[in-house]
């Protein structure tokens, strides 16, 4: 659902792309993305291999683009690399840290790298904000998938960077340091940008100002996460169907279904366009992103 | 110093550092002082043949470790701190490496020693960077490997310039030890290279993907 040509967020402008295309081999992994982010929490949704890390690798000057251009605070992500570096705080989607070091130790030493001022006080207080205090002495080999995630993020703190980048950061984590992680991405709003890539559409909906469905290299959708919604406001509707008959239900319905829920010994299916015996429903942000995909 | 600290702990082969270390030790304690090296004909031919293939196995071990850690694009946001994270983990091998022989060696002899495996642990390095670890061993390991095979099975041929200017092992050549010490030196010097080249390239290096 493009709005404008060019995706505009908010008036200072951190991270700009212009016509943004990267290719691997043959494959076209980024179509000529145009986008503009400001300082504010911004989302990048869409399924697998939508574009989404080539993206954030591309910002994080990990990867050169093979078209177009990318700016960070007016540098050039390719020609002038290096205050880009400066002002990052990078999550990449797999994450790993030095297994023989305890966590508090991966970050001391990351801190070192980054030439931190006063590192203990602000690796103390990361330790303490992400849970980790109890378990920073022990070797990061021992930690759980979530763990990693925490020390990850945390490391991408270090400093107090302005441009963070985090790469699917929630996979991996329980409910509930999903739900602490989406508040503390809230309270990064401020001076600084923050991009989350994810899939994740709950991910989006709690932390994130605006976003951008990215689907097959494209920006299928920029706005927020309310606007999303209304977009598909009057165009999902919803029937219940017996469990004994849903999977016929489902088959004669094919593309057009969102999502599905269980009631009892019903099912409650959701569907983009109208249906005989349905009964439209106001989108949650996940129907309404199905929608745009399947629009 | 206080990054040297975590890359020691990041390879934490502890015992062979301390091994290393003793061995240091003993030497510049001159608790071991080798004399004549003749009487170690066995030690010689095990410096000169097997011990320079230590630096880039070792080489080979601690990118492949950096890759599966999967924490090379982590250090995207430190930058000009990567090449100085890589000469310090090279340092610590080289040094352990040269420790624990070094007693076992007079001190003319440290460049002979030091030299095959610098040049080969560096080409290591600079290939591992370049095209992937497995390559840079193997481009390493196959101008050892024709090194050795010269000087085992075809001596004659360090006669040519190329030859015992461009292979490693010399020690069957026809040259005085003069020549071969000056071509260790030449050795050491392309090591050297290498690894300024390495360096560099480390600063390039974005990821391992």
């Amino acid at each position: 659902m493009k709005i404008t040509s060019v995706y505009f967020c908010k008036e200072v402008t951190v991270i700009k792309a212009e016509a943004l295309t990267k290719y691997y081999g043959i494959v076209q992994a980024l179509a000529g993305v145009d986008l503009e982010i400001g300082t504010e929490v911004f989302g990048l949704l869409g399924p697998n291999g939508a574009g989404k890390t080539t993206f954030i690798r591309i910002i994080a000057t990990l990867l050169p683009p093979t078209f177009g251009k990318a700016t960070v605070f007016g540098h050039d992500v390719v020609h002038d690399r290096l205050p880009i570096r400066k002002m990052l705080g990078y999550l990449p989607q797999e994450f790993g840290a030095y297994p023989k070091l305890t966590g508090r130790e991966y970050l001391e030493y990351i801190a070192g790298l980054k030439g931190v001022r006063r590192p203990k006080e602000q690796i103390e207080a990361l330790l303490s904000q992400f849970g980790l205090m109890q378990v920073a002495r022990r070797r990061v080999t021992s930690y759980s998938g979530g763990m990693l995630k925490r020390l990850g993020i945390a490391q991408a703190l270090l400093g107090n960077p302005k441009v963070l980048l985090v790469d699917e950061p929630t996979g991996g984590l329980d409910p509930e340091e999903r739900v602490k992680f989406r508040e503390f991405l809230m309270g990064l709003r401020g001076d600084r940008v923050v991009v989350l890539s994810t899939h994740l559409v709950e991910d989006v909906a709690m932390a994130c100002d605006h976003l951008a469905v990215l689907y097959q290299g494209r920006i299928k959708f920029y706005g927020t996460p309310r606007e999303l919604i209304q977009a598909f406001q009057g165009k999902v509707y919803e029937i219940e169907v017996p469990e004994t008959e849903v999977k016929e239900k489902l088959a004669a319905l094919g593309e057009q279904v969102l999502t599905t829920q269980r009631r009892d010994a019903n099912r409650a299916i959701r569907i983009l366009g109208q249906i005989e015996g349905g009964c439209p429903i106001t989108p949650s942000l996940e129907d309404a992103y199905l929608a745009l995909l399947r629009s | 110093m206080h990054t040297l600290l975590f890359e020691l702990k990041v390879l934490r082969p502890w015992g062979s550092l301390i091994i290393a270390g003793l061995m240091g030790i003993i030497r510049i304690s001159k608790v071991v002082s080798p004399k004549d090296p003749a009487t170690w004909a066995g030690w010689i031919f095990f410096l000169e043949f097997v011990y320079p293939v230590l630096l880039p196995l070792l080489v080979f071990t601690f990118l492949e470790h950096e890759k599966n850690w999967r924490t090379w694009e982590t250090l995207i946001t430190v930058p000009y701190r990567k090449a100085w994270v890589l000469l310090e983990r090279y340092l610590i091998v080289v040094l352990a490496a040269f420790a624990g022989v070094m007693a076992g060696v007079r001190p003319q002899e440290y460049p002979a020693l030091l030299a095959p495996g610098l040049a080969l642990g560096s080409l290591a390095l600079l290939g591992g960077l370049a095209f992937g670890e497995e390559a840079g061993l193997g481009i390493s390991l196959s101008w050892w490997g024709i090194s050795f095979v010269v000087a085992i099975a075809k001596p004659e041929l360090l006669h040519s310039g190329i030859a015992n200017w461009g292979l490693l092992i010399l020690s069957a050549s026809p040259l005085s030890t003069a020549e071969i010490m000056l071509r260790k030196w030449c050795h050491l010097g392309i090591g050297l290279v290498f690894l300024l080249f390495a360096l560099v390239l480390a600063e390039h290096k974005r990821s391992w993907t």
